[in-house]
């Protein structure tokens, strides 16, 4: 009985042996490979590699404040909305039809194969939203919801003068946008890349982008829509885009007190 | 016997889990960074500007109802157009900012009846009841006022007309000699061609003044028709106010 003991007791200890030094020579391997791209090693050094691939800054209060990844404590630092002083809107910094503004970060890549960071617009659905009816329904926040899809919209560029802009390259829900990233081989950092995303509420169905605005569909499934500019509800009272997207400004207005919306950023390796 | 050999099984079956969770948890740590979620800050939505129907002592809510017009007759109504609701001291959504804003005013009928809608601007006069002679239109009395149509008399243009049929208005059937179908009239421009628009101001005190604009709504039978055609027949009148959201403007900084 004992002698059965002790050969078991060996077996096992053995193969549990086997078993950590398979994971421990794995791990290092790992490591080594994500620490240089040329596989020369010099040292048996076991190191783990970083896994924090770039530094996202935003700017707070006149200064650039790092966002730390989900990972990290600590409080989250939150971006502003920047936008000008407009008339005719009753107080500063509150969200009208016609109002328009930027995001500004600075992305830092953090070893030198990040090439790229892709910026996303995330699912209206990770946006905090507040509403004024505190009985608003689910099918009712839905609508809004949809409709600050069509009413709200982002860019990757804009060109011309104050009231008279053009925007391009549309920041769609939950598709990334790139922008390219550097690294400094002299001094061996990454480059602060400053990244811009341009906003704007369209103040009347005429001004939305003519990207979007002929991309408008009866279609549920298409990019863009009806119910993102329109209240499925007017639809067939006869008024023209003009004036039902009006009505949806009105709507989105007398229901949503406040809303924080959000971006992901995430580095590409080369 | 049995014993012993299941009890290794248990044994192995637990190391082997152990490795995999070990295994796992090396590899999540290694390919795992984190995500950046950049939230912007909390933003307001600015309300939209509200109007309100009152009725011509502008206490209550309009309550339009009329009633037994005959061929030839012409009745009237007063409303009124106001930023404050009937009752109310202040609201709560401007923010003691001096506004101003555009609205349509629009009427939206059924023609059932051969009634000819017109619209008339009304405006507070000085002149004294007892003295006051009929140049320029009605006169109306209202609380301590009089309320005549303004200067030139000339009724509200309609910039925008239109009918439809599909519409939650309607009520009937097409092919019936006498069609429901609703008129809709917009009228945005004030006699003289000023926009119709409503002023809130806040001196230096703080104290809030609103608006309040009256309208005359003349309803007339339209001469030389049978009235026997149309003895039990009915309108529908709705009355639509909108508020026009001026474009906001960029401020440019002084140098």
């Amino acid at each position: 009985m004992r002698k059965r003991f002790r050969n078991w007791d060996i077996k096992i200890m053995t193969y549990v042996m086997f078993v950590v030094t398979i994971i421990c020579v794995i791990s290092a391997t790992v490591a080594w490979f994500n620490i240089k791209n040329d596989a020369e090693i010099s040292t048996m050094q076991v190191e783990a590699a970083s896994t924090k691939l770039i530094k996202v800054e935003v700017l707070k209060d006149g200064q650039y404040e790092e966002v730390k990844a989900s990972t990290d404590g600590g409080d989250q630092v939150h971006v502003s909305f920047d936008m000008p002083t407009f008339s005719n809107v009753t107080g500063d910094s509150v969200l009208a039809p016609g109002v328009y503004g930027t995001i500004e970060l600075y992305v830092t890549p953090l070893r030198k194969d990040v090439v790229s960071c892709d910026v996303i617009r995330t699912n209206i659905e990770e946006w905090t939203i507040t509403y004024l009816a505190a009985d608003a329904t689910d099918e009712e926040k839905e609508q809004l919801k949809d409709l600050l899809r069509g009413h709200l919209l982002f860019f990757k560029t804009r060109t011309g003068t104050a009231g008279a802009y053009t925007y391009a390259d549309v920041f769609e829900s939950d598709t990334p946008v790139n922008y390219a990233l550097s690294w400094d081989n002299a001094n061996d950092v990454g480059v602060r890349t400053k990244v811009t995303i341009y906003w704007c509420w369209p103040y009347e169905y005429a001004d939305i982008p003519d990207e979007i605005r002929n991309a408008i569909s009866a279609d549920a499934d298409a990019d863009y829509p009806r119910k993102y500019f329109f209240e499925p509800e007017r639809e067939a009272s006869g008024y023209d885009d003009t004036r039902l997207y009006d009505y949806a400004d009105t709507k989105i207005g007398s229901a949503i007190e406040t809303l924080q919306m959000a971006f992901e950023v995430i580095g590409n390796v080369g | 016997m049995k014993q012993t050999e299941n009890k290794k099984k248990y044994i192995i079956i637990g190391i082997m889990l152990t490795v995999c969770i070990a295994l796992a948890g090396t590899f999540a740590w290694y390919t795992d960074s984190g995500r950046h979620i950049v939230e912007s800050e909390e933003v307001e939505v600015m309300a939209p500007y509200y109007l309100y129907l009152l009725n011509e002592d502008d206490e209550e809510s309009l309550q339009l109802s009329i009633g037994n017009l005959y061929p030839g007759e012409t009745k009237q109504v007063i409303i009124g157009v106001s930023n404050k609701a009937a009752g109310e001291t202040s609201v709560d959504y401007l923010v003691g900012r001096n506004t101003e804003f555009a609205y349509e005013l629009e009427l939206a009928y059924t023609q059932n009846l051969p009634i000819t809608y017109t619209v008339y601007e009304l405006v507070e006069t000085t002149e004294d009841q007892k003295d006051f002679t009929i140049q320029n239109g009605l006169m109306h009395v209202k609380k301590n006022m009089l309320l005549t149509k303004s200067g030139d008399s000339a009724a509200l243009t309609v910039s925008n007309n239109k009918e439809m049929y599909d519409d939650p208005a309607t009520v009937g059937d097409e092919s019936a000699d006498i069609i429901n179908y609703v008129q809709y009239d917009l009228y945005d421009n004030a006699s003289g061609s000023n926009d119709l628009h409503l002023t809130t101001t806040v001196d230096a005190q703080g104290t809030t003044t609103y608006d309040l604009d009256y309208f005359l709504i003349e309803m007339e039978w339209q001469d030389d028709i049978a009235f026997d055609d149309y003895r039990k027949e009915t309108d529908l009148i709705y009355i639509i106010v909108k508020a026009i959201q001026p474009r906001p403007e960029e401020s440019v900084a002084a140098p």
